[in-house]
């Protein structure tokens, strides 16, 4: 009788996944269902540009199946984001683009009540001008839901240090978006 | 104590009691630490909604598991939650290139019934009715103007009128806004070299004997000469006439039409412009189908070896616009009056291919990265015939990175003169193909 993957652990998919055959495809199969929203996000969001970041997003799962049938140990989540990180890295130091505050006018408040989509695209767009050290803790934590102490073994950092980097990055954006915010709010 | 580390921790769950207490009190005393939580709170949803809506894209999951020998599962892209969610993610991504394809295809649609539906055509209706599809000769004037301007292979009417005179006794002259099928046409006898619809037979000469396929232009053009007269050429070399005109699909029933010819629908292109890279290539391949009219028109003047197909070469300006170079091998209906060698006014009536060279320009609706994108082309061009402006609607699917799917809905009008005469003739087609960004 095959087993129902969807209650099975991170650790049992892990064993699952070193199978061979069905097992393996079914496994590997529910480890997408789980992560793929969340190692999509945190690609698009390091990356800022959706086009590469699909690329990217195939590259992890393809490099995690690979390793995977090893049979790492570990949780798939962080061994996922640690894969892409890896990738993302690689992909903006082969593609240095910098964007400036000088880049975005933001410092005037809008007139009128933005729409909601406006307003998306201006968190977006702030999250892309943080700079790495503070943009990735943050994404980790809000967009992957990453414990402190996950996002300091990802990132080599303490996790106080997480903690700190991820409040700081929440300030600069909210120092961007505040004029806006209070704007909708009135 | 960093106030906001305090409104952080605390949205977080990660609050101790006896601290939620102390912000509770600090917030209760302080207006700017309020609006300070609710600009993070706003902040924090916002964030959170926008975790929601990034998913990978159908192409990326399926290339996944098409790299590993598996077979993707049907719901991939979705979250736990399961096909409602997952159906509720996909509205919600698309939903601004949904909304505008909807208007978009609505747009389309008021112009599509426009144009076909003969209901809002009335004129064009009762142009048509009861008009006999045999006759093309316009017995009026005969010989009148001096114009004689001829094509071989061209949809010709009977070049013999039996008691032309008489005939013509009948007839005045069309006003000049007139249309072709206003006029009250002859029941002359079909000559020897036409048949029964007025179309040259193969392998047959007009009983006239003074048209040849193939040299008709020259020699006319040298005839309207000695007789003094002011020679007014078709606006259509002589060379690009077709020869194989005399086939049997050319012997349909013809419907009197008026100026604007028929119209039709279903063409098809395959294109490839640049959309990231800002320069590219467009490759094209079209084909047409008649679109339901009343009455079928003549059959394709000639057949050449590669028509309805084209070539572009598009560049993309700001990621919303594309501008293009297009090649086209296209046909066109065309109808128009001109007078033949025996000085009878004839109605001509040819469907040739031909080669159109243009420049396109297209705007997005929408972002690059949306994955349905409403968009609109207008198109100006020239061919052998005369000069051509298009206008399209259409949407543009990404089906992954570097290739779009393309469906729209193009109409195309020639303008070309005859005689000193301005003619137009239109067509409606169903535009799609594939776009590939290099």
């Amino acid at each position: 009788m095959a087993t129902d993957v969807s209650k099975l652990t991170d650790r049992q998919l892990q064993q699952q996944l070193s199978s061979k055959g069905d097992e393996s495809h079914a496994a590997f199969a529910e480890v997408y269902r789980r992560y793929n929203t969340r190692i999509f996000a945190y690609i698009v969001r390091v990356i800022g540009d959706r086009e590469p970041a699909e690329d990217l997003f195939q590259e992890t799962f393809l490099r995690f199946y690979r390793s995977a049938a090893g049979g790492r140990e570990g949780s798939l989540c962080g061994f996922l984001i640690t894969i892409a990180r890896n990738l993302c890295l690689n992909h903006k130091r082969d593609r240095k683009v910098t964007l400036t505050l000088d880049a975005f006018d933001f410092a005037e408040p809008q007139r009128f009540p933005m729409e909601d989509r406006e307003f998306m695209d201006l968190l977006r767009r702030a999250i892309d001008i943080l700079e790495i050290d503070l943009r990735e803790p943050l994404i980790l934590r809000v967009y992957n839901e990453l414990s402190y102490e996950e996002i300091a073994a990802i990132c080599g950092i303490a996790p106080a240090s997480a903690r700190v980097r991820v409040l700081r990055a929440k300030k600069k954006i909210r120092s961007i978006l505040s004029p806006i915010i209070k704007e909708l709010q009135r | 104590m960093d106030y906001s580390q305090l409104i952080n921790d605390y949205l977080e769950n990660q609050l101790p009691r006896e601290q939620e207490d102390y912000l509770f009190d600090l917030l209760h005393d302080n207006d700017g630490l309020r609006a300070e939580l609710r600009e993070f709170i706003h902040q924090e949803a916002a964030m959170k909604s926008d975790a929601m809506s990034l998913t990978p894209s159908p192409a990326s999951t399926l290339s996944i598991f098409a790299q590993i020998g598996y077979p993707a599962p049907g719901s991939a892209t979705a979250t736990s939650a399961g096909l409602a969610s997952g159906v509720r993610q996909w509205i919600g991504r698309y939903a601004q290139g949904l909304k505008s394809g909807v208007f978009c295809s609505v747009i389309t649609a008021i112009v599509c019934l426009y144009l076909i539906n003969p209901w809002l055509n009335e004129g064009r209706a009762a142009r048509m009715a009861g008009t006999p599809n045999e006759q093309n000769a316009i017995a009026r004037n005969a010989g009148g103007d001096g114009s004689e301007a001829g094509t071989s292979g061209m949809n010709r009417a009977a070049t013999s009128l039996p008691a032309q005179s008489s005939v013509t006794e009948n007839f005045k002259p069309a006003p000049p806004d007139e249309t072709l099928t206003n006029r009250p046409l002859t029941n002359q006898p079909l000559s020897a070299g036409t048949d029964e619809n007025g179309s040259h037979a193969p392998g047959l000469r007009e009983v006239s004997g003074a048209i040849e396929q193939g040299s008709a232009f020259t020699r006319l053009e040298r005839r309207a000469e000695s007789f003094g007269r002011t020679e007014r050429k078709l606006l259509y070399p002589a060379g690009q006439i077709q020869p194989g005109f005399a086939t049997p699909s050319n012997q349909a029933p013809v419907s009197a039409q008026r100026n604007s010819s028929n119209r039709r629908l279903w063409s098809a292109e395959i294109e490839a412009p640049a959309a990231g890279s800002g320069i590219g290539l467009q490759v094209e391949l079209r084909g047409n189908r008649d679109w339901a009219i009343p009455g079928a028109p003549i059959g394709l003047s000639q057949e050449p070896f590669f028509s309805h197909s084209s070539l572009g070469v598009g560049i993309l300006i700001g990621g919303r616009n594309l501008l293009s170079l297009e090649l086209r091998r296209e046909n066109f209906f065309q109808e128009f009056e001109g007078v033949n060698v025996d000085g009878v006014d004839v109605r001509y009536r040819q469907y040739p291919s031909l080669l159109s060279l243009g420049v396109a320009a297209r705007h997005y609706f929408s972002r690059p990265e949306e994955m349905l994108r409403p968009f609109a082309q207008l198109s100006l061009g020239a061919n052998e015939a005369g000069g051509i402006g298009r206008a399209m609607l259409g949407l543009s699917l990404g089906l992954g990175r570097g290739y779009d799917m393309l469906l729209g809905i193009e109409n195309s009008t020639l303008l070309f003169g005859h005689d000193g005469r301005t003619y137009s003739s239109s067509k409606l087609g169903l535009h799609y193909g594939l776009l590939f960004h290099l």
